[in-house]
């Protein structure tokens, strides 16, 4: 139940980037009100892989990707609590010279922009990995990795927000924003739900493209399912996160010994009735390079097959800060490997918003896509 | 004691076969359904269950549960889908590896 | 991987799959019917393995008809895949099952029927994941098809006609049945003899059932549940109570017996994982406490060509299972075009007529079979619900007080419903103790349902394959 009529902010997404923005806002001391068409990180923060990788990040998104692994292995000094988290060694796999050409210019790129990754031998890939698949040719080693269980993360924002005082609506879908001389209005009619908001943040993910039309802004936004695959558990195979050169693989095991297959292979997503639908051939594709990869896999069993979402501007860039000549208002999404990056880059959003942020003011500008 | 629920007297179960569970040797009939047959040979833990270590066996019966799961010749199979071939060996999936998270 | 392609695939090979393959072969139709099982027969007609030789002979009723029904499927060239699992369903119809060498094989259909049955709620108590304790369906299986007895001194507890299906099947096979334990008292009995009587068959069985019971002077505890089962090494210790109308425990008094097995449980639930993971329409459906798909009366679900027939359109037994197959039948043969509208409506309409005669009884038994909803209080916070997870209801109630008020956000804050069974063996339970805090299960909804429908094994599905191979899709963005 909402306390209040009107808020300093009101952020519409309660996905990693909106929730982060939210908190952040609210702890230097600005009324907050963060509302969901559904559930507190459910949709695509809710179900994406989790993998905190620096070899799958876009090499420009690097920096911000370092920022955001470092807070992820330190919830407790910004989220108030330590979360499943496990910090491992990532390595990036080369079965092929083309695959080992294609790795040594990825790294390359990924280098130049602050990641650590160091070039190895099959070799010494195999010493920190021994599940290894003897087929390897080389691989590129990044000390800094690991992966968080996204589907917990909803449940400690959840507790932080009680905390620190920011409210929470789910289930509630805003149709309409309306933009008056002083404030917004955020309405849903037909449930009779509106509320006021001196500050608005557009963190809506996929579905940003709905929501800047509100403010007659009409950028496409490409909607990308992706495939994610999980096992029973079983018993420990992964010291690490492995990915492959092309960027088509990741894949890791938690702590209760399930194993995560991903890669961004894509599904079919009905976007109407939000439901996602695998393609056969790309499940089979995706399995057999996990197999292919570590061969002890072969003796799992698949329990499910889910769609993650992964939000794509023209440019593949993100969106992050002011919404042009629109005062007070202001939206962040579409990061490539946006999970990694959400604790820093919804900071970065918050520190925008709150004056104190100068440098990345253009860096991500929706104007660029006008 | 030994026991052994089969049904008596009503039905010839057919042929005799050896089978191995966890390295033990039992008789059991070729074509029976493996999970009824570790059962009634007392075989009645099957495994231990994921976190608690708590053991476990035949639940449904119908390959919903997946509580028979078993290394059947190697591979990965439901008990309660799987009909007794000769020789045939059993074991149980160890999760020992596992945290108890 | 051959993909071969049929009018009409039936999954579940019960008496309404069989019936539904049949009545389509017989109109035309190129059929295929699959089963996990080794044999036809679905829960009802369960057959002992053909490597089995009866002694005497002398077939049950229960074998005649399996055996019957084999042989139309044979007759009338319906295709057969017994020992296979199906584990994708995609649009269109395209259907993935592996089979029991692991081998993976796929068909495509214009039009498919499900006939899948139910599986078997059993609400927890303290102990109740011991290997000495199985379900109550799950020992009708136990008992007809592989002869196998549950022990030596059995309890036999729960709701239903399985209590006495069971309890009279172990007396035949040579058991001995310590005690019954029945949640219902012997009025709700009394009260379906009347709509028993509107299928003599029924009566004369269920007379068939209650004699066994009674001559071996097997004591039978009404409106009592079991409260808890301690395990010692070689046999149970199983406390019983009484309960009032709600299922609430209303005594101090409890009974101690001892057993060394439980055959237990608390009705059935139509599965619907498929038809889920197809999109239907569905509703919660209060008298059975289950959810259910929305049908037009022959069946056809709100997809176009989905069919769903048998105890998973709700729970009304075999004889009516195999009516309703009929109807699907004739109906995906009619929009297939195979029979004529005059054909279809003149054979249809005699089949409406007899299902009216079984459905009065059919619902009676199922009311039997629905456990009243206070039965959840008395679960303990120590006691297990998630089984594949190992989740005690404690877990769960923190997760509902942290705010979880759908069953899918429970699901990811707890892991409940994560393990291989994907929630088919404790959605019930926890839909239920959810409902209690939200208002009703509608609200609280069941666990979305994915690919695959049951598990399978990787080295199955990727097959023999070499790198170059493997699909190639396009390479993620620098």
């Amino acid at each position: 139940m909402i306390k209040k009529t009107r808020y300093d902010v009101v952020v519409i997404g309660a996905g990693i980037m909106g929730c982060t923005t939210a908190l952040h806002l609210a702890k230097s001391g600005m009324s907050t009100l963060i509302i969901d068409k559904g559930k507190i990180c459910r949709e695509a923060s809710g179900v994406n892989a989790g993998t905190l990788t620096i070899h799958m990040t876009r090499a420009q998104l690097i920096p911000f990707a370092i920022k955001g692994w470092e807070l992820w292995m330190n919830t407790n000094k910004w989220l108030g609590e330590d979360i499943e988290i496990v910090k491992t060694p990532g390595l990036c796999l080369a079965f092929t010279e083309a695959d080992e050409e294609l790795l040594v210019q990825r790294s390359k790129e990924r280098i130049k922009q602050g990641a650590s990754i160091k070039l190895i031998s099959k070799k010494e890939a195999l010493n920190i990995e021994p599940s290894l698949s003897q087929n390897i040719r080389m691989a590129a080693f990044c000390e800094m990795d690991g992966f968080v269980s996204a589907y917990k993360t909803g449940l400690v924002f959840s507790k932080a927000f009680n905390k620190i005082g920011v409210e929470v609506i789910e289930n509630e879908k805003i149709e309409i924003v309306e933009n008056s001389d002083k404030f917004f209005v955020l309405k849903n009619i037909k449930n009779n739900f509106f509320v006021e908001a001196n500050n608005i943040v557009l963190a809506g993910g996929v579905w940003l493209e709905e929501m800047l039309k509100w403010f007659q802004i009409n950028i496409s936004i490409k909607c990308l399912p992706q495939q994610l695959i999980v096992t029973e558990r079983v018993n420990k195979i992964l010291n690490s996160v492995i990915t492959i050169a092309n960027g088509k693989l990741s894949l890791k095991q938690f702590l209760n010994g399930t194993v995560l297959i991903g890669g961004g292979w894509p599904g079919l997503r009905d976007m109407k009735n939000d439901k996602f639908e695998t393609i056969h051939e790309n499940f089979i594709g995706n399995i057999q390079l996990a197999c292919y990869s570590i061969p002890a896999l072969k003796t799992s069993r698949v329990v499910r097959v889910w769609g993650g979402l992964e939000a794509e501007t023209k440019d593949a860039m993100p969106i992050m800060g002011q919404i042009p000549n629109i005062d007070n208002a202001y939206v962040i999404g579409s990061f490539h490997s946006g999970y990694t990056s959400g604790p820093y880059v919804g900071y970065l959003m918050a520190q925008m918003i709150l004056g104190n942020e100068q440098k990345n003011q253009n860096l991500f500008s929706l104007s660029r896509l006008l | 004691m030994s026991q052994d629920l089969r049904e008596q007297h009503k039905y010839d179960r057919g042929k005799s076969v050896k089978i191995y569970f966890n390295d033990e040797e039992l008789i059991a009939y070729e074509g029976e359904n493996l999970a009824a047959a570790l059962y009634s040979s007392n075989k009645k833990t099957l495994r231990y269950s994921s976190k608690l270590k708590m053991p476990r066996g035949i639940y449904c019966l119908i390959g919903s549960c997946q509580e028979c799961i078993l290394l059947i010749n190697g591979k990965k199979a439901l008990a309660c889908l799987t009909r007794i071939t000769e020789n045939m060996t059993i074991e149980s999936i160890d999760l020992n590896d596992n945290p108890r998270v | 991987m051959i993909i071969q392609e049929y009018d009409i695939i039936v999954i579940g090979a019960g008496p309404s799959g069989i019936a539904a393959s049949v009545t389509s072969a017989l109109n035309g139709a190129k059929v295929l019917i699959v089963d996990s099982n080794f044999d036809t027969g679905g829960q009802v007609y369960k057959p002992p393995p053909d490597t089995f030789q009866e002694i005497k002979k002398n077939y049950s009723t229960e074998i005649k008809i399996q055996k019957y029904h084999k042989k139309l499927l044979e007759e009338h060239g319906v295709h057969i895949a017994l020992e296979h699992t199906v584990w994708q369903v995609s649009k269109g119809f395209q259907i993935y099952a592996f089979n029991n060498r692991n081998k993976k094989i796929s068909w495509k259909c214009k039009t498919l029927i499900v006939a899948t049955g139910t599986y078997e709620r059993i609400i927890p108590f303290p102990g109740w994941t011991s290997p000495r304790v199985i379900g109550l369906a799950a020992s009708t299986t136990l008992l007809k098809s592989h002869r196998v007895l549950p022990g030596y001194n059995t309890i036999v507890a729960g709701c239903g006609p399985l209590l006495a299906v069971v309890a009279s099947g172990i007396i035949k096979a040579g058991g001995h049945v310590k005690a019954v334990i029945d949640l219902n008292g012997p009025f709700s009995w009394f009260s379906s003899i009347s709509s028993m009587l509107t299928n003599p068959s029924s009566l004369i069985q269920g007379i068939g059932w209650l004699k066994d019971i009674i001559f071996s002077r097997t004591p039978i505890y009404f409106n009592s549940i079991v409260k808890e089962v301690i395990n010692h090494k070689n046999e149970l210790e199983i406390n019983i109570t009484k309960i009032n109308s709600k299922g609430l425990i209303n005594t101090e008094n409890i009974i101690k017996i001892n057993a060394d097995s439980l055959c237990i449980g608390h009705g059935l639930i139509p599965s619907l994982d498929i038809l889920t993971i197809l999109g239907v329409k569905k509703f919660f459906d209060f008298q059975s406490a289950s959810w259910l798909a929305k049908t037009d009366k022959y069946f056809q679900t709100s997809v176009n060509n989905l069919y769903i027939v048998g105890d998973g359109a709700g729970i009304s037994g075999a004889v009516p299972a195999y009516e309703k197959g009929l109807l699907a039948g004739h109906s995906a043969s009619l929009n297939l075009n195979f029979i004529s509208h005059k054909y279809f409506q003149r054979i249809t309409k005699k089949i409406f007529v007899k299902l009216k005669k079984f459905e009065k009884f059919g619902k009676s038994m199922a009311k039997l079979m629905t456990p009243p909803s206070g039965l959840i209080q008395n679960i303990t916070d120590d006691t297990i619900i998630c089984r594949c997870e190992d989740i005690k209801r404690g877990e769960i109630e923190k997760a509902i007080k942290s705010g979880a008020i759908e069953i899918n956000q429970l699901k990811a804050w707890t892991r409940c419903g994560m393990g291989p069974c994907q929630g088919r063996t404790c959605e019930d339970t926890i839909a239920r103790i959810m409902a209690d805090h939200v208002g009703d299960r509608q609200t609280v909804g069941m666990f979305a349902r994915k690919m695959p429908i049951k598990p399978i094994p990787m080295d199955c599905a990727v097959g023999d394959f070499k790198y170059e191979d493997i699909k190639k899709v396009e390479e993620a963005p620098l």
